[in-house]
């Protein structure tokens, strides 16, 4: 599977600081956007790979913690690295309460940018990875028929074979067959593997 | 019906003159009361309009003497001023004249004051002059009141809180002119007119009162106007705080683009496009914040607009009024030894208050760590024999670290948290654009000590 280059969005009101990030930051392989504002930002759309926002924390009109918190209702969860120009105290314990990645003073020592950023980037694409994953999950389980999904809850509950074939009134080897494309649709290695998949289908452990 | 019964009977020669003179008399009558009706009608409405007491008078004149018989109406008021005399306000009337330059008094030891008048007003009692020719009181006055054909008068005095303050004068061309009608409508005016006088006090008080208010106003509106520049003041630190973020700004992209450089530089092979784009940003960036630097050096030149004699003194004492607050709080004392006499230097007067006030937030940081003497703030001035006055701010805090003390000038220079280091550095533009000079020195115990002089007027001007 390959990924897309992850992208860094730079929103800074300062030309001459956007202008620097994107020479630093293509100069050690990232992809750059660059916006003045907010609402400039938010206009647009958001990449397709992985990416970590550089936000200055006082911007003309909505500030970046006025973003952040935005992002944050919109359940939009990008890392956030603040930059200041002032030494802001009070904001930057809020915005690392909030869940900032990170929060430099400019100037900022280049290795400190670089290295938040890659913590940024590791987040999202962990949380990238995490909701494809959920996502293969829910459509696989799909493709279930509406029989392997009942053995399958049942299994998940730690029922045996014997138990289920009684319990939806067919034979043992019924139950096996079920059991065992069940295994096959899902991509199950083992037993304890599907009831972890059930479990993160958030089908119930006590069962039906 | 009484007059119609007498006018009635027929055949009686005697009868009908007799009822025709006392038609004459009665038609007289008649004439008098509506005069006076009229006469009080007017003084009632121009009581209530007047707008002066002057006025007032000369209405109240003007409507007695429409009565063709008097010759002069006038208002005098009894003064207290040595020689007791009545001062006329305001008088109408063709014989008029006579009272120019006429001598009237209340004071009993004064010939004049024992005329009619003085008597009067002595008397608190209505003094009829029936025949001006006759009548012995009237003697001193006969032969200058002949020519104007003066032949009666009356004199009513009025009074305000019980006392007589002043009288209606009225003059006739006839004798016996005046009868208990007039008497009663005359004293009727003189109460109206006592009234209107302390409405017209009521009012300058009022008027008084206004005057003292908005002049309390303006001293409020002063103070704040003080504060304002007390704010404007303390937003020094502001000031130095947006220009610190306004070079702060490219300095950070410059050193951002100075690392992608560097990192163009280390690729192999290097992208020398790259090198050179960052490269040309650092320079741009380099002119931003160098021009920064000039437009700051600009702003505190053009702003010395003010170029007035002052007294470093008063910028002291304002500066430690405003700072009371804070020393408060600091739990800071203040000794001042202020040279009295001092000649004025010449400056603005704001920009000596914010190097004063620099000086004195200075040595009250300085000494917030002391807790083991108490913390006093010294604040001197003396005139230095080279024709310069001395300002020198001493705090008994840290003291000057001797390490760095040689770099206190220096922009951006700090030992403090969250300092800027534009204080020292701008005091002492400001300092030097005036003509003078800045420096500090250690204190004789403990703390620094912070001096500025100032070239004396009378030099800076040559």
């Amino acid at each position: 599977m390959s990924e897309a280059p992850p992208t860094i969005i730079v929103v800074d009101d300062d030309i001459s600081i956007r202008e620097s990030l994107e020479g630093l930051l293509r100069s050690v392989g990232f992809q750059v956007r660059l916006f003045g504002s907010v609402a400039e930002f938010l206009a647009g759309k958001l990449p397709e790979g992985p990416c970590c926002l550089i936000l200055d924390v006082r911007l003309p009109g909505q500030s970046g913690l006025d973003l952040q918190t935005e992002l944050a209702r919109a359940d939009i969860r990008l890392p956030i690295v603040f930059i200041t120009g002032h030494g802001d105290i009070p904001m930057s314990v809020r915005a690392m309460k909030a869940g900032a990645v990170e929060f430099l003073s400019k100037p900022f020592r280049e290795q400190d940018l670089l290295d938040s950023l890659a913590v940024g980037v590791a987040r999202d694409r962990a949380r990238r990875e995490a909701e494809a994953a959920a996502a293969e999950l829910t459509r696989k389980f799909e493709a279930l028929t509406p029989r392997e999904r009942q053995v399958l809850g049942l299994v998940a509950t730690g029922r045996l074979n014997k138990q289920i074939a009684g319990e939806i009134g067919v034979s043992e080897i019924t139950v096996k067959v079920h059991r065992g494309q069940v295994m096959r649709k899902m991509g199950a290695r083992s037993v304890a593997d599907l009831v972890r998949m059930a479990d993160r289908l958030g089908l119930a452990p006590d069962g039906p | 019906m009484e007059l119609d019964g007498r006018a009635d009977t027929p055949g009686d020669d005697g009868m009908l003159r007799a009822a025709a003179d006392a038609l004459t008399d009665t038609e007289a009558e008649l004439r008098r009361l509506n005069w006076a009706l009229a006469a009080y009608g007017r003084s009632s409405s121009a009581l209530i309009h007047f707008q002066t007491l002057d006025d007032l008078v000369a209405s109240i004149c003007g409507a007695i003497i429409a009565q063709e018989e008097y010759v002069i109406a006038a208002v005098g008021l009894a003064e207290s001023d040595p020689g007791k005399p009545v001062r006329l306000l305001a008088g109408a009337g063709p014989a008029l004249a006579y009272l120019d330059g006429i001598n009237l008094s209340w004071d009993e030891s004064r010939p004049e004051g024992n005329g009619p008048t003085g008597r009067a007003v002595r008397s608190g009692e209505s003094l009829i002059i029936r025949d001006a020719l006759t009548e012995p009181l009237f003697a001193p006055w006969r032969e200058r009141a002949r020519p104007f054909g003066i032949r009666s008068s009356v004199t009513v005095p009025f009074r305000r809180d019980g006392r007589v303050v002043g009288v209606i004068l009225v003059y006739a061309s006839r004798p016996h002119a005046f009868g208990a009608k007039e008497l009663e409508l005359f004293s009727e005016l003189g109460s109206e007119l006592a009234f209107a006088m302390s409405v017209a006090e009521d009012r300058a008080q009022l008027k008084a009162a206004e005057a003292a208010r908005l002049t309390a106003e303006d001293a409020a509106r002063e103070a704040q106007a003080e504060l304002a520049r007390a704010g404007r003041l303390l937003s020094v630190g502001e000031f130095a705080s947006s220009i610190a973020h306004e070079i702060n700004q490219p300095v950070a992209a410059i050193i951002t683009n100075g690392d992608a450089a560097l990192r163009w530089l280390a690729r192999d092979p290097p992208d020398l496009d790259e090198v050179r784009a960052a490269i040309e940003r650092m320079s741009r960036d380099a002119k931003r914040a160098s021009g920064v630097v000039a437009r700051t050096r600009g702003l505190l030149a053009k702003s010395r607009t003010d170029d007035a004699p002052l007294d470093v003194n008063e910028v002291a004492e304002e500066v430690l009024l405003y700072t009371a607050d804070e020393r408060r709080r600091s739990q800071v004392s203040v000794s001042t030894d202020l040279a009295s006499g001092l000649p004025l230097v010449r400056g603005d007067r704001i920009q000596l208050q914010q190097v004063m006030l620099n000086l004195i937030l200075n040595g009250m940081d300085a000494m917030k760590g002391v807790n083991d003497r108490p913390r006093l703030l010294q604040v001197r001035s003396m005139l230095r024999a080279e024709g310069e006055v001395l300002v020198e701010v001493e705090d008994c805090g840290v003291g000057l670290d001797p390490a760095t003390s040689n770099r206190l000038f220096e922009h951006f220079f700090t030992t403090k948290d969250g300092g800027v280091g534009l204080g020292l550095p701008i005091s002492r533009s400001i300092v030097e654009a005036h003509g003078g000079r800045l420096w500090a020195g250690p204190a004789s115990a403990h703390g620094a000590v912070f001096r500025f002089c100032l070239p004396v007027a009378a030099f800076a001007a040559a």
